[in-house]
C-alpha cells in the first residue's frame, strides 16, 4: 500500500537515453498500424522512412518504417519488418519542405509524416504549449525544454505557419527555464498533478475557464512536430518515459522490449499501461509495438493496491473535495452506475477534466473515472453535444 | 544485415496474463474497512476507561450492542439481498457508538432494541452506509430516550457510582453550582453520563488518532467546539464563573459528539465551508438545548437536528470549473 506523490517535478533526471533497437537482440521491428491502411504484403521491400500504413482517415497519422528491410509478417496491430539489404532499387525518401506550407495544407502534410495535430482546427485562436510533465512519475519536461530546444522551437515555427492561430502561449512548471521566441507568452504553474490537465493549463495561460478558442498542445507532441520540421522526414522515433528514465524509442519497439531495457520484470497479474499511472491505458499484450504518440510505459506489480470493486458509494465526499473541476463525482458515479445519463448531464459531467483523482481517493474503490468516461460517451452517442474542452491530446 | 542473423528468432516469450482495467492504476490506500477499523481503534482508550470507571456492566453493554449490531447487519443485508452493501466494521462501530451513549446499567433488552434500531431504522431503511440522513446510533438512542426516558437517564441508573452529573447540576442547580466540579474529575470520566462518551481523556486520545491519521478532518470538530464555546459564553445562564464554558465542553458527550458522531458519513456535509457552518450550528444547538430545553444533554438531539439541515448546508458550493464567469 504505497501512496504516490503527485509532484510533477523531477529533480536530477538525466537526458534522453536511446533505447536499444529490436535488431540488436535479433528481433524484428513491429511497426504499429492500428487504424491504418496497409497495402504491403509479406516479402515486400521497404526503404527507410518508407510508408507502411496510410492514413486516409482524418483521425490517425501515417506510419513509416525506421529501417530498410523486408516485411516478414502483417498482423492487425503491426507490420513486422526485418532489416536487410534490398534487392530492388527503391530510391530513398526525400525530405519535405514543410516551411513552404501553411494552414490546413501544413497540418495534412505533418499528419502524412506521422504527427497528428488533432483538432488545431479552424476554431483555435490561441495555442497553449503545455510544458508540464503530464502525470506523476513522468519526467521529460525539463530535458526537452533545456536540451532539445531546437525541436521545440522548430515546432513553434511550424505552429506559427498555421495562419488562424493568432497567439502562442506556453505554460511552464514554476522554476523552469525555456528558450522560447520572444512572442510566446509565458505563464507558470506549480508542477503538481492535476495541474498538467489541459483545462488547467488553458486557465493558467488565459485566466479563463474552458475558453472555446484555445487549443492545448503537449510538449511531447511539440517535440515530435519539431522533429519532422527539422528533418522534413517521417517520424520514426518517440520519447517514452519508463522507470524514471526518458527513452528515445525507435518505431517498431515492443513494450516487452522496453520493459526489458528498463529492467522491469513483468509478472502474471501485473498491470502494464501505455501512459501514466493516473490515466494510462492498460494493455493485455506486451508484445505489441509502442505507438509513437505514447509518452510513457508504466508498470504496477500485482497486489500493490486494493482492486476496484462493486461497492456502493458511502458518501464520504473524498472525491468531491479533490475534484479540480469542482463537480460532485459521488452523484455522477451513482447516476452513471444506474444508467441515469441525463442526470449526469444535468450535473455537468461534460466539464470533468478526466484527471482520475476521484478514483484515486475513493475508499469504496469505485471505478469513478470509468463512470465519468462512460457518461460522456453515452451522452455523445445520444447526440447531446458537449462543451468542447481544450484539446486533450494527452 | 543478412537474413541469416534474423532467422534465428529468440524463443517465444511466455504469454503472461495482465490485469486490464480502467485507469487510474494507483490508489491512495485508504479503504472503507480501514477507515472503520481506525475509528474502532480510536474508541479503545475510552472503552478501557469506561470499564475502569463502571466495571463489568460497561463491558456487557458494549459487547451486547456490538453483537446485536453485527447480527442486524447480517440480517438486513440478507433480507435485501445486497451483499456489496455489507460492512461489518461499520456495524460494529455503530454498536460501539450507541453503547457509548447508554448508561452502563442499561438493561439487556434496552441495548438489544437500541442496537437493532440503529442498524435497521438508522441505516438500512435508508439504503445502507452513506445513504443515512441521520447518524444511525443517534436514531437508536432517540428511540430509546423517548420510549424509556427513566431507563435511559444515567442519573436514575447509575446509583452504584459516586460520580456527579455536571449537566443535571447545570439544569437544576444553575451554572454556578455546576462550575464547582473539579475539571480533573470530568476529564477522567468520573461523571455520570453515557458510559463511553464521558471518558473525556479517552475520547481525546482517540480523536487525536483519527485526526492525525486523517480519517476525519478538523473542520467539523473545530466549528462545533467554537460553536459550543461561543454560545456558552454568550447565553446567559449557560456558564458560571471560573471554568464556565469549559464545563460544557468536558461535561456530557460534547467532545464525543464533536469528533465521532458529527463526522459520520452520509449525514454530515461534504465541502469545507458547509462543514464549518454545520459544526458551528451544532455546537450552538447543544448549548441551547442544554440551557433552554428539557434534556440535560443536548448533544444527540442537536446532532439530529443538524443532520436534518445537512442537505441545505451542502448547497453552499462553488460553480463547476467552466461555469464561473471570469474576466477575459
Amino acid at each position: 500500500m504505497k501512496k504516490i506523490s503527485f509532484s510533477l517535478a523531477c529533480p536530477g533526471v538525466e537526458s534522453l537515453v536511446p533505447a536499444p533497437l529490436p535488431s540488436e537482440s535479433g528481433e524484428e521491428f513491429r511497426i504499429p498500424v492500428a487504424g491504418l491502411e496497409v497495402s504491403l504484403k509479406k516479402k515486400a521491400e521497404v526503404v527507410e522512412n518508407g510508408l507502411v500504413g496510410a492514413c486516409p482517415d482524418k483521425r490517425f497519422e501515417c506510419a513509416h518504417s525506421p529501417v530498410t528491410g523486408v516485411v516478414t509478417d502483417v498482423q492487425p496491430g503491426y507490420v513486422a519488418i526485418a532489416p536487410q539489404a534490398l534487392e530492388s532499387d527503391i530510391p530513398p525518401v526525400q525530405p519535405m519542405d514543410l516551411g513552404a506550407l501553411s494552414g490546413q495544407e501544413l497540418i495534412d502534410a505533418v499528419k502524412q509524416l506521422g504527427v497528428s495535430l488533432h483538432d488545431i482546427g479552424g476554431r483555435a485562436d490561441i495555442v497553449v504549449i503545455n510544458a508540464l510533465n503530464p502525470e506523476p512519475g513522468i519526467c521529460f519536461s525539463r530535458t526537452l525544454l533545456e536540451e532539445h530546444a531546437a525541436e521545440i522551437n522548430a515546432g513553434i515555427f511550424l505552429l506559427k505557419r498555421i495562419n488562424w492561430i493568432k497567439q502562442i502561449s506556453a505554460v511552464l512548471p514554476e522554476g523552469a527555464k525555456a528558450d522560447f521566441p520572444e512572442d510566446v507568452r509565458l505563464a507558470y504553474l506549480k508542477p503538481v498533478y492535476p495541474n498538467s490537465r489541459p483545462a488547467l493549463v488553458a486557465f493558467a495561460a488565459t485566466r479563463r475557464e474552458l475558453p472555446a478558442n484555445v487549443a492545448v498542445i503537449s510538449i511531447h507532441t511539440l517535440w515530435r512536430l519539431g522533429r519532422v520540421a527539422l528533418t522534413g522526414l517521417p517520424l520514426t522515433e518517440t520519447i517514452i518515459s519508463c522507470a524514471g528514465k526518458n527513452w528515445l524509442v525507435k518505431a517498431g519497439t515492443t513494450m516487452r522490449q522496453l520493459l526489458r531495457h528498463a529492467g522491469i520484470e513483468a509478472a502474471n497479474g501485473d498491470r502494464v499501461a501505455l501512459g501514466g499511472l493516473m490515466r494510462g491505458t492498460a494493455v493485455p499484450d506486451i508484445d505489441q509495438p509502442i505507438p509513437l504518440y505514447a509518452y510513457a510505459l508504466s508498470h504496477v506489480p500485482a497486489g500493490s493496491f486494493a482492486p476496484v470493486a462493486e461497492h456502493p458509494c458511502i458518501n464520504c465526499g473524498a472525491c468531491v473535495r479533490h475534484c479540480p473541476s469542482r463537480l460532485m463525482p459521488n452523484f455522477l458515479g451513482r447516476n452513471a452506475e444506474f444508467s441515469r445519463f441525463e442526470a449526469t448531464r444535468d450535473l455537468h459531467v461534460n466539464l470533468c477534466m478526466d484527471c482520475g483523482l476521484c478514483s484515486y481517493f475513493c475508499p469504496a474503490r469505485r471505478p469513478m473515472l470509468q463512470y465519468m468516461r462512460l457518461s460522456k460517451k453515452e451522452l455523445a452517442a445520444a447526440g447531446k453535444d458537449m462543451i468542447n474542452l481544450p484539446m486533450a491530446d494527452q | 544485415m543478412s537474413s541469416e542473423t534474423i532467422a534465428a528468432k529468440p524463443e517465444s516469450p511466455a504469454k503472461l496474463t495482465f490485469s486490464v482495467a480502467a485507469p487510474p492504476h494507483v490508489h491512495c490506500g485508504r479503504t472503507t474497512p480501514q477507515i472503520m477499523f481506525y475509528l474502532l481503534l480510536a474508541l479503545l482508550p475510552a472503552a478501557i476507561m469506561a470499564v475502569c470507571n463502571y466495571g463489568l456492566p460497561a463491558l456487557r453493554v458494549m459487547a451486547l450492542s456490538v453483537a446485536v449490531a453485527l447480527l442486524a447487519e447480517w440480517a438486513c443485508v440478507a433480507l435485501i439481498k445486497r451483499d456489496n452493501m455489507r460492512s461489518y466494521p461499520h456495524a460494529a462501530l455503530m454498536g460501539m457508538y450507541l453503547a457509548f451513549l447508554l448508561p452502563a446499567a442499561a438493561p439487556w433488552w434496552l441495548v438489544i432494541i437500541g442496537a437493532a434500531a440503529t442498524i435497521t431504522l438508522g441505516k438500512y431503511v435508508f439504503g445502507g452506509l452513506g445513504n443515512n440522513p441521520l447518524c444511525p446510533p443517534l436514531v437508536g438512542w432517540a428511540i430509546l430516550m423517548v420510549s424509556w426516558p427513566l431507563l435511559m437517564s444515567p442519573n436514575a441508573m447509575q446509583v452504584a457510582q459516586n460520580f456527579a452529573d455536571p449537566l443535571i447540576r447545570l439544569k437544576y442547580f444553575g451554572a454556578e453550582y455546576a462550575a464547582r466540579l473539579p475539571l480533573a474529575d470530568l476529564f477522567m470520566g468520573r461523571q455520570i453520563g453515557g458510559l463511553g462518551a464521558t471518558q473525556i481523556l479517552g475520547v481525546l486520545i482517540g480523536a487525536a488518532f483519527v485526526l492525525g491519521s486523517r480519517v476525519i478532518t478538523w473542520t467539523i470538530p473545530l466549528g462545533y467546539i467554537v460553536g459550543v464555546l461561543v454560545a456558552a459564553m454568550l447565553l446567559p445562564g449557560a456558564a458560571g464563573e471560573g471554568h464556565g464554558p469549559l464545563l460544557h465542553l468536558l461535561g456530557g458527550s460534547t467532545l464525543f459528539g464533536a469528533f465521532f458522531l458529527s463526522v459520520e458519513v452520509g449525514c454530515s456535509p461534504i465541502r469545507t465551508g458547509p462543514r464549518l457552518v454545520y459544526g458551528f450550528c451544532t455546537g450552538v444547538l447543544v448549548i441551547l438545548i442544554r440551557v433552554l430545553g428539557i434534556y440535560p444533554d443536548g448533544v444527540p438531539f442537536a446532532l439530529l437536528l443538524a443532520n436534518l439541515i445537512t442537505p441545505f448546508f451542502d448547497l453552499i458550493r462553488p460553480k463547476p470549473f467552466g461555469l464561473r464567469k471570469t474576466g477575459a
